[in-house]
Parts: structure tokens; sequence; C-alpha cells
């Protein structure tokens, strides 16, 4: 078996002129919660739906579960609890949701969905179409999680909810994932709440992946180094994913071995004023925002 | 589970068709109730062919039937990817082929109910108005009304499973928007026919019903004439919308 639940080499997916997916590189370990980050129009959600077989890949490999999305999209789907798009049948109850759902999953679990539907606070006797944007949001979660599904891959979770709900909600999933071997697919760019779950993080920008690694990997190499000198050696360091000039100082962030670039400005005469961590969301800004450096997946996974 | 799901999506269609056949049944045990004279006098006087009157009765169906198609069509799927419940509906695990045909065999299987009941009414109708007038004649020879009956349940089983299948595709290809489509479809249709008829005096198109064997006694009795043909081509083309709706549906990103 292998070790990963979803890999992609190359995937391409295209809309005409559109790389929505353009060369897509991605290793989500079995049994982690992988945080898959990216802006608005990044290609998280067509990524998503490629993996599941609801859009056909442009091109490129894929295994989610051992499998090709292009031929066993039932298969992985049957494994897979999935939250994409919180829509719904408008005209079903919670419950005709649940009774509806329950006949496709053969791990389905009425426990978890009332457990669910408990925490999450949720009438499940009210329609669909009657809900809030945030009841209709956690009528999704509830359906996915309580699949007991191996895969959940979910996009953008905790939009509309209050931070009651996505605080009691994150700690619902990483209670249920932790050392089960399931394995949790985040999409978001809410960084602060991946940051709290995830072991591990994927960052898309335009369609490429332009980091994946852990997050305490993450956390340890990246840093922010502020120097004061002459002459730097300005994005000449392979390690280095930004620098900003400006009041007779520079800042550095580099992505890793912060130590030997700290070593080698001190050589060039340079005196560093501090060296900082970064935390996940100026690291997000620092590969994503700022978008002048792609680093690479090697360096840190 | 699957057909819970479009069985309540179509329940009220079926009960208001159930209520339509109701009605007329309805009809039919008033008139003879409550207008025996009239009956009597229609009995007394020219006689009455229980044939002709079933296919006349039956050819005011034609139009509710079409209907019940018609709505039977817009749900499933294609209401699914109208309302924007594609993907979640399309994320269980079940081939897009599952959904179609589960659809398409439920609906149908609620349609051939309706037709039948329907030309179960009809016979009725036709026997209580024409009781006694001797033996049936059609195209000047003896048929039976079990014949007639036959061809008239599989003729609307066509008209409906053609507005089915029609409206089904339309609602995968166009999404909320497949009814009016499929309207579309069929007025042009009967317009084509028109100007067809009136530049090309010997070219017909077919009619949607099998209307034009309704009348023929040997075709009835033997399936001659082409009817078995007619049949087959009909069912042919009521299928191809499901299987270009099954096609479309594998073929294309659902959003």
């Amino acid at each position: 078996m292998n070790d990963l639940a979803i890999e992609t080499h190359a995937l391409h997916k295209h809309y005409g002129d559109i790389n929505a997916v353009d060369g897509l590189d991605m290793h989500v370990p079995r049994g982690a919660v992988y945080g898959f980050l990216g802006r608005n129009g990044a290609g998280k959600t067509t990524t998503i739906r490629v993996l599941t077989g609801l859009a056909r890949a442009t091109g490129g490999d894929m295994r989610v579960l051992d499998l090709d999305p292009r031929t066993d999209s039932v298969a992985i789907l049957g494994r897979t609890g999935l939250v994409i798009e919180k829509m719904l049948i408008p005209s079903m109850t919670g419950n005709d949701l649940v009774r509806f759902n329950r006949s496709f999953f053969p791990h389905w679990s009425d426990a978890l969905a009332t457990k669910y539907a408990v925490v999450l606070e949720l009438d499940m006797k009210r329609k669909f179409k009657k809900l809030s944007t945030g009841n209709r949001t956690k009528l999704c979660l509830l359906l996915a999680l309580a699949q007991g599904a191996e895969l959940v891959m979910l996009d953008e979770p905790t939009a509309g909810l209050d931070p009651v709900v996505t605080d009691q909600l994150l700690r619902l999933m990483v209670e249920d994932f932790a050392n089960e071997g399931r394995t949790l697919f985040l999409s978001s760019h809410h960084l602060s709440e991946v940051e709290r779950i995830a072991e591990w993080v994927g960052i898309i920008d335009h369609g490429k992946l332009l980091l994946e690694a852990r997050l305490d990997d993450m956390r340890t190499s990246f840093r922010r180094v502020r120097v004061v000198g002459e002459a730097l050696p300005l994005a000449v360091w392979p390690v280095i994913v930004s620098a900003n000039t400006g009041e007779g100082t520079t800042e550095y962030v580099v992505r890793t071995d912060a130590d030997a670039f700290t070593a080698h400005l001190e050589s060039q005469g340079a005196t560093v004023l501090d060296v900082t961590p970064l935390n996940l969301s100026e690291i997000f800004l620092e590969v994503v925002g700022k978008g002048k450096t792609n680093v690479s997946v090697e360096v840190l996974a | 589970m699957y057909l819970w799901k479009y069985w309540r999506e179509s329940r009220i269609t079926f009960a208001v068709g159930l209520l339509l056949v109701g009605l007329l049944l309805w009809g039919v045990l008033k008139i003879h109730v409550t207008a025996p004279v009239q009956i009597q006098a229609a009995r007394n006087g020219p006689r009455l062919n229980p044939a002709q009157i079933y296919l006349a009765l039956a050819g005011v169906l034609t139009l509710p039937l079409a209907f019940l198609g018609l709505r039977f069509g817009s749900f499933g799927v294609g209401r699914d990817l109208g309302e924007g419940s594609g993907s979640f509906l399309f994320s269980r695990p079940r081939t897009r082929a599952f959904f179609v045909w589960s659809d398409w065999g439920y609906g149908m299987a609620q349609l051939l109910l309706l037709v039948i009941a329907a030309n179960l009414v009809v016979e009725l109708a036709a026997h209580r108005i024409a009781a006694g007038s001797g033996p049936i004649f059609l195209g000047g020879g003896p048929v039976s009304m079990f014949s007639i009956f036959c061809v008239q349940c599989v003729a609307g089983l066509l008209l409906t499973g053609l507005m089915f299948g029609l409206t089904y595709f339309t609602s995968v290809l166009v999404k909320s928007r497949g009814v009016l489509l499929t309207l579309g479809v069929l007025v042009a249709y009967l317009i084509g026919k028109q100007v067809v008829k009136h530049y090309w005096p010997d070219v017909t198109l077919p009619d949607l019903t099998l209307s034009e064997f309704s009348m023929s006694r040997s075709t009835i009795v033997g399936f001659a004439g082409g009817l078995g043909l007619s049949i087959a081509l009909r069912a042919a083309l009521a299928l191809a919308f499901p299987v270009a709706a099954q096609v479309l549906l594998q073929q294309r990103d659902i959003d």
C-alpha cells in the first residue's frame, strides 16, 4: 500500500486558455491532516474536483487512495468524504439527507451523524433550502464526516461558520482524525485554522504548488533576517524567498539554513540585527503574496 | 435509496396524474348515472362503434400524457444540476449511468402505470357508452377491444417516453431551462410538420402518437403495415435521449 493518500504529478486542468491547475505535484501522506492553502482562484477547488472525478484532468498523473480518479472515481468516492459546493438537495431536511446519504456508504455512522448534529447545533428537521448559509455548511460537513471515510476532502469547510462553531468543528476533526489513520485534506485560506490542526501544508498559487512541507519543519526553517550593511548579496543566496531593502536595513526571508545564511552575511561585513521565526500566515504571504520566488518542494519535504 | 429521491421529487406529479385518471373515471361513471336517457338515445340512434369512441377519448388523453412525460423528465439529475446540487449528487459513489437509468426506469414505471390506468378508464367508458352495440368493427373488419387497448397503451408509453427522454436530456444539457427547450423543440417540430405538409404534400412527418395506425384494423390485429417498425423506431428515439444524457454527463465536468 502506498504511503500517500493523494499523489499528483504534473497535473493539469485547463479551461480554454485558463490553466486552473498547471503542473501540480502534490504528496499527501496517509493519516495526515493536510492543509491545502491558496488565494481565491489559485486552483484549490479545481484540484479537488479533478481528484474526485467530478472534473477531468487535462494532463498529468494522479493517484487517490492508490486509485486513478479517471477510471476508479466510484471506488474513490466510496472511500472519500467530500465537501465541495455547500449545496445539497434543497427540498430535503437534514434527516432526509442522512437517510439518503447513508445508503451509499458502507461505513456510515449514525452515531457520528448524531454527534455532529448536536455539536454543530443543527436543526435536522428543517429543509436544506430554509437553512442559513452557516447551517448549510454544517450539514454538508456532517454528511461528509459521518461517512467514516478513509479520506475526507473539505473545501473551505469553515466558510460562513461563526467562531464558536468553527472552534468546535476543528476540535472534533482533530479528535476524530488523530491516530485513526484517516486522512483529512483541508483546502482553505483561513490560515490560523489550518495552522491549528494541520501537520502538512501545501501552498498553491496559479495552479502550481509552491511549497509542500510539514508545518513543524516550516516553522523551524523559515526565518526573517534583518541586517545592516553595504553591498549585501541580494537574492543570490539559494534559500532566499524574499529580500526587501529600506532605510539602511535589509530584511531577508530564508526558507532554510538561516544560521549559514547569517554567517555568510556577517562574513560579507553585514551586521545581523535579529533572526525571527515566521508563522504560517507570514510564510504564506512571503511565498504567495509577493510571488517573487517559488520554493522548491524538496527542500522541506 | 436513490429511487426514493426520485419518488420524492415526482410524487406530486404522479398524484396529479392519478387524480386526472380518477376524475376521468368519475366522469365516466357520472355520465352513465346522470345521463341514462341521453346514452339510451344514443344507443337507439345510429350504431355506435366502441372502437371509435375509444380512439376519440384516447386522443383527448394525448396532451395530458405528454405533459406528464415532460414533468417526469424534468426530475432527477437535470433538476439537481439546475439547483446546484449536482456536485453533491455526483460525488455519491455511483456511476453517472446509474443515476440516469435509475431516474429513467423509475419515471417510466410511474408513467406506465398512469398510461395503463388511463386506458382502462377509456376502455370502460367506451364499453359503457356503446354497450350492446354488437361486434366491434374497425376499418371494415372485427377487432378486439383488447388489441386496441394494447396499441393505445404502447402509443401512450412511447409518447410519454419520448417527452420524458427529451426533457431529461435537455435538462442535463441546459439545466433549469430544459423544459422550455423541450417545448421549443416540440413547437418547432409541429410547425415543421405543417410546413412540410404544405410544400411537399406527399411527405408526411411521423406523428408524435401512433394515431396513423390506430384506425387501421389490419395493423392492430396483425402488427402489419409498419406498426412494428414504427414502434421500434419510436422506442429507439425515446431511448436515444437518455443515452445521450448519459454520454453527455460522462463527458462533461460537474460544476
